[in-house]
């Protein structure tokens, strides 16, 4: 118990200190990317109306990873439908703040947490989709989208269907076909949880890689606290019905994130057990 | 043993199975002829070209209304599959009238038509066209949500959405009602010229029916298997072959 005390005021420090360092640091680093102002949306289904998420305030800097953590039915998937202007919010507002970029065909791109590939398509042209739609030439969108298959190395399996593909090969697919386009902001939704725990870790060590390469804005929403812990700059823990935003955290632990290390095993503790107090209070609240 | 030789060997005892039967003496010949009495008159009917121009008439008939169902079939289905409103209207009659065997349509036809070509024609396509309307409309309507969702949020809006994902999404359904509709439309085709229209094979079968012509009635019969199996052959199966490939069905 005491331990935990003591690991959770290191905990405050780094973040203090990490605030410090941030505002320090040259200004390029800090830019606002997506700001998320008092967002809330009410979905009209048969039992009623239900409020998926309410009076949502966050905001996430260029090239930051950021981890949204909460019991299913929260509204984290809601959120990167916002984000991602497949749905509108009810009330509030949410900005991207773009930069100028040729190569950027989109600026809002989600990798679902079924990978959503085209099965009558191959692998480079599911990569290539976007950007054929974006009406780019033969040549150049077949060359891009070969540049991301080798980024996910995967460029062996150009050719292949998805059905010939693994469950973790085809989320590889869905990231290489988001990052061709060259997005603002990379929103995933529960990318890795449908794959087996090995897959899992293998492929969150390629995307913290491929991340760190690429210098993308990420938002990845899951309800594994291990994953975000080990993923992310920041953790946002939401409260489900409705979603609200309960608590942050901001990790400053050394990249590569390795997984022995005893910092972020506690991390994953303290972030637990706020989760499971987070949990307990809602089905309380519900058979109450 | 190969299942080419299998098959070879199956049907090799078929044959001598019915030429002893034909030769047992059991039945007349008016009722079970030989088989080289139906190898002759295959030889004959097609020499003489008489069968030749009632398959080219069958056929003629069968593509016309086939192609007709094909053109409009698809674009009702994909209409009624996206609109709601034309699907609560039209759709539902047109479920209605699947419940409804094609050939039922005959006297009506006759009625508007007269005896021609085009009393026919509507025959056929009211058979071909309700399956493929059908399975193109569950087609479009039963694209998973999460492909649309993925196609929007990479860039496809309107026509491109459409033509890019809901369309190649609905493919492996619109095959079926394409092989559906077409072994409809055979169907209604036979059942038209056996009942009333002249030349086709539908009426070569009557023909050797009222001469007690067993021979020609077989040999017809014979023509009108081996055309099911070409079309099925050229178009169906490549299609099939297609879907298999891509979305690996086969190896559920």
């Amino acid at each position: 118990m005491n331990g935990l005390q003591i690991l959770k005021d290191t905990a405050v420090v780094d973040l203090e200190q990490n605030l410090r360092t941030k505002f320090l640091s040259i200004p390029e680093n800090t830019r606002l990317k997506l700001e998320i102002k008092d967002v809330s949306k009410t979905f009209n289904t048969r039992d009623g109306r239900i409020c998926a998420l309410n009076r949502i305030n966050l905001t996430i800097k260029e090239g930051e990873f950021t981890c949204v953590v909460g019991p299913s039915g929260c509204g984290k998937s809601t959120l990167l439908h916002l984000i991602a202007e497949l749905e509108a919010p009810d009330k509030g507002e949410i900005i991207l703040y773009s930069t100028e970029d040729e190569g950027r065909l989109v600026e809002r791109l989600i990798v679902f947490q079924e990978s959503a590939l085209f099965p009558w398509l191959t692998v480079l042209e599911n990569v290539a989709f976007g950007l054929r739609i974006k009406g780019m030439r033969y040549r150049e969108r077949v060359e891009r989208a070969m540049d991301y298959l080798h980024l996910v190395r995967l460029s062996k399996f150009a050719h292949c269907y998805i059905h010939e593909l693994s469950g973790g090969m085809k989320q590889r697919v869905a990231l290489a076909r988001a990052l061709a386009m060259n997005p603002e902001v990379l929103l995933m939704d529960e990318p890795f949880a449908a794959l087996d725990i090995q897959t899992r870790e293998n492929l969150s060590r390629e995307l913290e890689e491929i991340w760190s390469k690429t210098g993308k804005t990420i938002i990845f929403v899951t309800h594994n606290v291990e994953e975000a812990v080990t993923l992310g700059d920041r953790v946002i823990l939401f409260s489900g019905r409705p979603g609200t935003v309960q608590k942050e955290y901001r990790l400053n632990l050394s990249r590569p994130r390795q997984r022995e290390n005893p910092l972020l095993k506690e991390m994953i503790n303290l972030i637990s057990n706020d989760f499971k107090r987070l949990d307990g209070a809602s089905i309380n609240e519900a058979t109450g | 043993m190969g299942s080419t030789a299998k098959k070879g060997g199956f049907f090799l005892l078929l044959i001598l199975t019915w030429y002893a039967l034909a030769h047992s003496g059991w039945w007349p010949e008016y009722m079970l002829p030989a088989p080289e009495a139906v190898c002759r008159n295959l030889v004959n009917g097609i020499g003489s070209g008489r069968y030749l121009m009632a398959i080219a008439v069958s056929i003629r008939r069968i593509l016309l209304g086939y192609l007709i169902s094909l053109g409009v079939g698809i674009p009702l289905g994909m209409l009624t599959g996206r609109l709601k409103w034309l699907d609560e209207t039209v759709g539902s009659l047109l479920l209605g009238f699947q419940a409804l065997p094609s050939i039922a349509w005959l006297p009506l036809s006759l009625l508007w038509f007269g005896l021609s070509e085009k009393a026919i024609l509507f025959v056929v396509i009211m058979g071909a066209l309700l399956s493929i309307t059908l399975a193109t409309n569950s087609g479009v309507k039963n694209v998973p949500p999460l492909y649309i969702r993925a196609g929007k949020n990479l860039g496809a809006k309107g026509k491109t959405l459409f033509t890019q994902v809901i369309l190649p999404a609905a493919f492996p359904s619109i095959v079926i009602g394409m092989k559906q509709g077409w072994s409809f439309a055979w169907r209604s085709l036979m059942a038209g010229e056996l009942l009333f229209i002249n030349l086709g094979l539908g009426h070569l079968l009557m023909i050797g029916r009222e001469l007690n012509d067993m021979a020609q009635v077989i040999a017809v019969m014979f023509i009108l298997i081996v055309i099911g199996l070409l079309f099925d052959r050229l178009l169906f199966s490549r299609l099939e072959a297609v879907v298999r490939r891509r979305w690996g069905f086969d190896q559920v």
